[in-house]
């Protein structure tokens, strides 16, 4: 237990020092950008220039810019919005970041519900139909990237057979082909995932055993064999959001939904450079906490792992 | 059945014959090679790629249209002899352009190989050969890296630099090294207590040989197969970053590029949308196929 701690307690050190390399770094690189970000705009009087830069402390010099931004950031104050006026970037995050969420939660909980179960399928009918048939849309699923999936979903679904609607968020029915497009790649890999690791398991001395202690296989593939070969998912759900994550960026672009993935994508093309700092630095808390969270999680379910410093 | 003396004869002595080997012996790479041969999927991927490469090579040759050439009185249209594969709105060519998107997208793959090996082999190997505090230095570098998409700083790098193909291979360059340097840092880790660095070390030899001539040819097995999982992926980058608009620009053509001017008018001609879609889509098959096929064949637990 004790190890436990001192575990948890380096983590929580190392992500603090993520999350300030992050957010420097970022600062830093949205700095660099040669001219500020109202140069791009057409051309403005030189007083209204030096009125947007009192107004937004850009005249300020750097170091004192980063103290600010720091400050403001321990305060969870992202800033206004350079693009939108009366905006702030909080604003924009709270109102779109619930859609993003939801989607991606409809599309882990896809992604799992048909994965695992078509990678167990797989492993038992190692080589028959079921399993050709599986691991052939796994290796469709691997292969085609989000955008495209989400455009031919799109093409075809929406455009042609005119079954589901083409865009926006917010019935179940416009729901379906986004969340679709999101989940096929995740889900192509826990079948994968799920198939190697039930294949190697069930070739383990302690399955074996059960069934030469007479078990049914029904008891021995369930309680012994299944309950084994999904702990990779769990290490893999951290990589998985920030695939999710990103595919968000396209697919919401595609289906026009106004989550936060379609909000960072167009800050980029505004050049909305508080925004995409904030949303840069919101995504990877997020990713970052979340990657601790599945972690501990693993630590409690796998007895095998004990978090004593390893020796090299 | 009768026994009889007759029936037996002396081996005759054969001195160092005895010693010799009967069966040719086989080199790691020679069965690896024969293994990834009897992968059917493996080897499909193989001839894909090659055949890509030559396509993305000589192709552009072959077609009497350049990639920004229009012919306006044929736009929108749909493949014909003259068109293969029709041409887009503007009236160009769309099998030139998908080659000169192939261009780019083995461009991107081979610079991702060849920034893996470089960059990460280098950085993973000085980091395991050195241990101790550098290496914990260089390893928490890397763990930053790690922990964040690597597609939000190509993202943010594309921000910075302004789009195009150079930019993309900067920014690509910059961070997909990582994943190799974990790799092959641990494999050094255990393969620098093996006894043939000892006998290296005894005789003389420097820690850039030992790490080159020694540790690094006997991780080869993983680098290899890291390699070509790393190369789909940077040619997914850059299709990503070409379809949000951080590409490569017009005229030049990338499939992302393509796929994403293809889908505002893809009511009217959806063929725009088909071609690039395949163009990417076949491409990562050939080259996940290829990894996979790979990865059993050069893993020595499955060596027969």
């Amino acid at each position: 237990m004790i190890f436990l701690l001192q575990y948890f307690a380096k983590r929580l050190v190392s992500i603090i020092l993520v999350l300030w390399v992050v957010a420097s770094a970022t600062f830093l690189l949205m700095h660099a950008i040669p001219g500020g970000p109202f140069t791009t705009e057409k051309v403005l009087p030189e007083a209204v220039l030096k009125n947007i830069e009192v107004r937004y402390k850009l005249n300020d010099p750097l170091w004192q810019q980063y103290v600010d931004y720091m400050g403001n950031l321990l305060r969870w104050d992202l800033g206004p919005s350079f693009k939108y006026e009366g905006e702030t970037v909080n604003n924009i995050i709270n109102r779109s970041f619930p859609i993003s969420a939801q989607l991606g939660l409809y599309a882990i909980l896809l992604a799992l519900l048909v994965g695992i179960p078509a990678g167990i399928i797989s492993a038992l009918k190692q080589n028959e139909w079921p399993d050709n048939l599986a691991m052939f849309g796994a290796t469709i699923g691997f292969s085609v990237p989000s955008f495209i999936m989400a455009s031919l979903l799109m093409f075809v679904f929406a455009l042609k057979l005119r079954w589901l609607p083409a865009a926006m968020w917010g019935t179940p029915q416009q729901a379906v082909l986004p969340t679709l497009a999101l989940a096929s790649l995740p889900m192509a890999f826990f079948a994968r995932l799920v198939r190697s690791s039930m294949l190697e398991v069930m070739n383990q001395d302690y399955i074996r055993t059960a069934k030469a202690k007479g078990l049914s296989g029904n008891t021995v593939i369930w309680r012994h064999a299944v309950k084994n070969a999904i702990m990779p998912v769990v290490t893999y759900l951290g990589p998985l959001t920030a695939s999710i994550m990103t595919g968000s960026f396209v697919v919401e672009r595609i289906f026009a939904i106004p989550g936060l993935g379609q909000h960072f994508v167009t800050s980029i093309y505004n050049r909305d450079y508080t925004a995409i700092l904030g949303i840069t630095v919101f995504y990877s808390i997020l990713l970052v906490l979340f990657n601790f969270i599945v972690d501990i999680a693993y630590a409690f379910i796998d007895p095998r792992i004990k978090y004593v410093e390893e020796k090299e | 059945m009768e026994l009889s003396p007759g029936l037996f004869q002396p081996v005759a002595r054969q001195g160092s014959e005895a010693e010799a080997i009967v069966r040719p012996s086989v080199t790691y790479g020679q069965d690896a090679w024969r293994r990834l041969k009897q992968n059917r999927a493996a080897m499909f991927g193989l001839v894909l790629i090659i055949v890509l490469l030559i396509l993305a090579a000589v192709g552009p040759y072959f077609v009497p249209y350049s990639y920004s050439d229009q012919d306006l009185d044929r736009t929108g249209e749909g493949p014909s002899w003259q068109h293969l594969l029709g041409t887009d709105l503007h009236g160009r060519d769309q099998l030139v352009r998908i080659l000169y998107g192939a261009r780019i997208s083995l461009t991107v793959g081979i610079f991702a190989s060849l920034i893996n090996l470089t960059i990460g082999v280098v950085y993973g190997g000085i980091s395991g050969l050195a241990g101790g505090k550098v290496d914990n230095i260089m390893m928490r570098i890397v763990d930053v890296l790690y922990s964040i998409p690597l597609l939000l700083y190509v993202i943010l790098f594309m921000v910075i630099f302004q789009p195009g193909l150079q930019n993309v291979l900067l920014a690509i360059g910059l961070v997909y090294w990582t994943d190799m340097a974990r790799i092959v840092r641990g494999q050094i880790l255990s393969l620098r207590e093996q006894d043939y660095v000892l006998a290296a070390r005894t005789l003389g030899a420097r820690q850039w040989r030992i790490l080159m001539r020694h540790l690094v040819p006997n991780a080869l097995g993983p680098i290899i197969v890291t390699l070509t999982l790393k190369i789909p992926e940077a040619i997914f980058t850059e299709a990503w970053l070409s379809f949000v608009g951080l590409g490569v620009s017009a005229p030049m053509a990338s499939w992302g590029s393509l796929a994403s001017d293809a889908l505002s008018s893809i009511r009217s001609y959806p063929h725009l949308l088909l071609f690039p879609a395949l163009a990417i889509s076949i491409t990562m098959l050939a080259f996940n196929f290829l990894g996979d096929g790979l990865r059993d064949a050069l893993d020595p637990r499955q060596r027969r």
